[in-house]
């Protein structure tokens, strides 16, 4: 039974290490701000900001303008001048994206450089838990019962029973 | 009748309908989960109105938003034919020109598809940005043929 | 084969199966969460491929193992194949519960919808409710025999959901994208590949080592049974 336990200590310990590391990529490459986050503490930082294009608000890049949009959360909106390239036409109107970029305290808008899309990291984390967490709690309560059960048929000495079936 | 009996019944009856419901007619209905644009056109008036779900690649440059508002129109085609969609509401995130999308709603007298819902339809090609930006392309089906366009 | 042999057999070599399968998930976890890359069109959602694609297909070789379990009873008539048969309809139930509840997560943010009713959804459910009815079959006939036949049987009828549901996506229109592994090609760039390949192949593995401790299980716990009753009989006369 010890080393039953050994074990699972040890796999506990492995997968639960992947998934620390899975959580510090989320800090530092995935995690966002709302605009409203943004106005409350004005950092100038690179920053990752989440929202979502107001409707009518997108104007793309012509040949001496870059191209501009307003990005606003639960009521809270942020103007956005994005001067990076859209390589696969991800933005539009009524579109929640991550821009990435710094705040421009003088103009009083966000100068983003670049975009990613968004995370949805609820969803992502929701579904390794929901397939992983039951599978290593079935696992673990079928070893255990085969453990259990080697242990007391040695000890009833019926595993000799080949005439039983 | 024993509740064993009656479990074993249960059980049977739930396997049979399953197993009947593929083999016999239902799951036909099924087949046809969604409509395209061609077969919409030339639709029975007596079907305008009701129900039904279509499916194209949403046409590029074709989306307008109504500023201050949730609506929006686009264009949805499967090749041969092509229709107007007008969606109230936010679309999906991966909704987007170029793409697939399901719309549900009803097609009317006004040769517009009037929707309320949108479900995008993506491909089995994944890829990173920096390769998309490569111009790599990745073999797949190709999205209009996944249609069935008859 | 006689079933010491097979079960003693079993309990020999499981540790291998483990331990390559636990090396391969931990790879698989590790590239899957936190080196490969987000999707050009999805963003990082696409992680959610990793643990739903390995669970169906895992789910799928299940149902098939299964299969080929329950012709091997109604050839052999061995009570220890019977016994595999339960343990694997059992693990087919858990990864097909798995793969329709992680594919409900990815279809929310990617289609914006839980679940549908096209071809692909609606075969895989019917797999899980073959699977229910197999089980609850199971728990309600009392004469060994009779249940293995009955339930071997129904096994090999509902096998032909299986091609169903892997070519309804290539046959049907469906909101389901096609197999990205097909004749056509791979369609998975290389450090997508990664994860992807690891977690089914070590998934697929985990079963196996799955499959072998609960046959063993459901085998000692007959035995028990068995045995529990003759004493129980030696007591009443």
């Amino acid at each position: 039974m010890k080393s039953f336990y050994i074990r699972w200590a040890v796999l506990l310990l492995i997968f639960g290490g992947i998934g620390c590391m899975g959580l510090i990529r989320y800090n530092r490459e995935v995690k966002t701000l709302s605009p409203g986050d943004l106005l409350a503490s004005e950092s100038a930082l690179g920053l990752r900001l989440l929202g979502m294009i107001e409707a009518g608000s997108f104007v793309r890049a012509s040949d001496d303008e870059p191209t501009r949009f307003n990005l606003s959360e639960e009521g809270k909106k942020v103007a956005v001048v994005f001067s990076g390239e859209d390589v696969d036409d991800t933005l539009r109107d009524l579109k929640t994206i991550v821009v990435i970029g710094q705040w421009n305290r003088e103009a009083g808008h966000f100068a983003a450089s670049d975009l990613a899309l968004i995370p949805n990291y609820g969803f992502i984390s929701g579904a390794y838990l929901l397939s992983l967490v039951p599978l290593a709690f079935f696992l673990f309560f079928m070893e255990r019962r085969v453990t259990i059960l080697y242990v007391m048929i040695k000890e009833e000495k019926i595993y000799q029973a080949e005439k039983v079936l | 009748m024993s509740g064993k009996k009656l479990g074993i019944l249960g059980s049977v009856v739930i396997v049979a309908l399953g197993i009947g419901y593929l083999a016999l007619g239902n799951f036909g209905e099924n087949l046809v989960y969604f409509m395209t644009p061609s077969e919409v056109v030339v639709m029975e008036q007596n079907r305008y109105g009701k129900k039904m779900r279509v499916a194209g690649m949403v046409v590029k440059a074709s989306m307008e938003v109504i500023p201050n508002t949730l609506k929006l129109r686009f264009d949805l085609t499967d090749g041969a034919e092509t229709i107007p969609v007008a969606f109230e509401g936010i679309p999906p995130d991966l909704f987007k020109e170029g793409k697939g999308a399901v719309v549900e709603g009803y097609w009317d007298a006004d040769h517009v598809f009037h929707s309320h819902m949108i479900m995008a339809k993506h491909e089995e090609d994944y890829m990173p940005i920096e390769m998309k930006k490569a111009g790599v392309e990745l073999p797949k089906m190709g999205l209009l043929k996944t249609l069935k366009v008859n | 084969m006689t079933a010491t042999r097979l079960i003693g057999w079993l309990r020999k070599y499981e540790k291998w199966f483990g331990i390559v399968a636990a090396s391969l998930m931990s790879v698989g976890l590790y590239t899957g969460l936190v080196t490969s890359s987000p999707d050009y069109y999805q963003g990082e959602v696409v992680r959610i491929m990793y643990v739903h694609v390995p669970f169906v297909q895992t789910a799928m070789l299940a149902y098939a193992t299964l299969f080929f379990l329950s012709i091997w009873y109604l050839w052999k008539r061995d009570a220890v194949v019977d016994n595999a048969c339960h343990a694997a309809a059992g693990l087919a139930l858990f990864f097909t519960g798995g793969g329709l509840i992680t594919g409900a997560i990815w279809g929310k943010p990617t289609w914006n919808a839980w679940w549908v009713w096209d071809p692909r959804l609606t075969s895989f459910a019917i797999l899980f409710m073959t699977l229910v009815g197999y089980l609850m079959l199971r728990t309600f006939l009392d004469d060994q025999e009779k249940r293995a036949t009955f339930c071997a049987i129904l096994a090999i009828i509902g096998f032909i959901d299986l091609p169903i549901i892997h070519f309804s996506v290539e046959w049907w229109r469906s909101l389901h994208q096609p197999l990205s592994v097909s004749t056509r090609g791979v369609s998975i760039a290389p450090n997508m590949l990664l994860p992807f390949a690891l977690m089914s192949i070590g998934v697929s593995i985990l079963f196996t080592y799955m499959l072998m401790v609960r046959t063993q299980m459901l085998y000692l716990e007959h035995l028990f049974e068995a045995k529990q009753g003759r004493f129980l009989s030696e007591g009443e006369s």
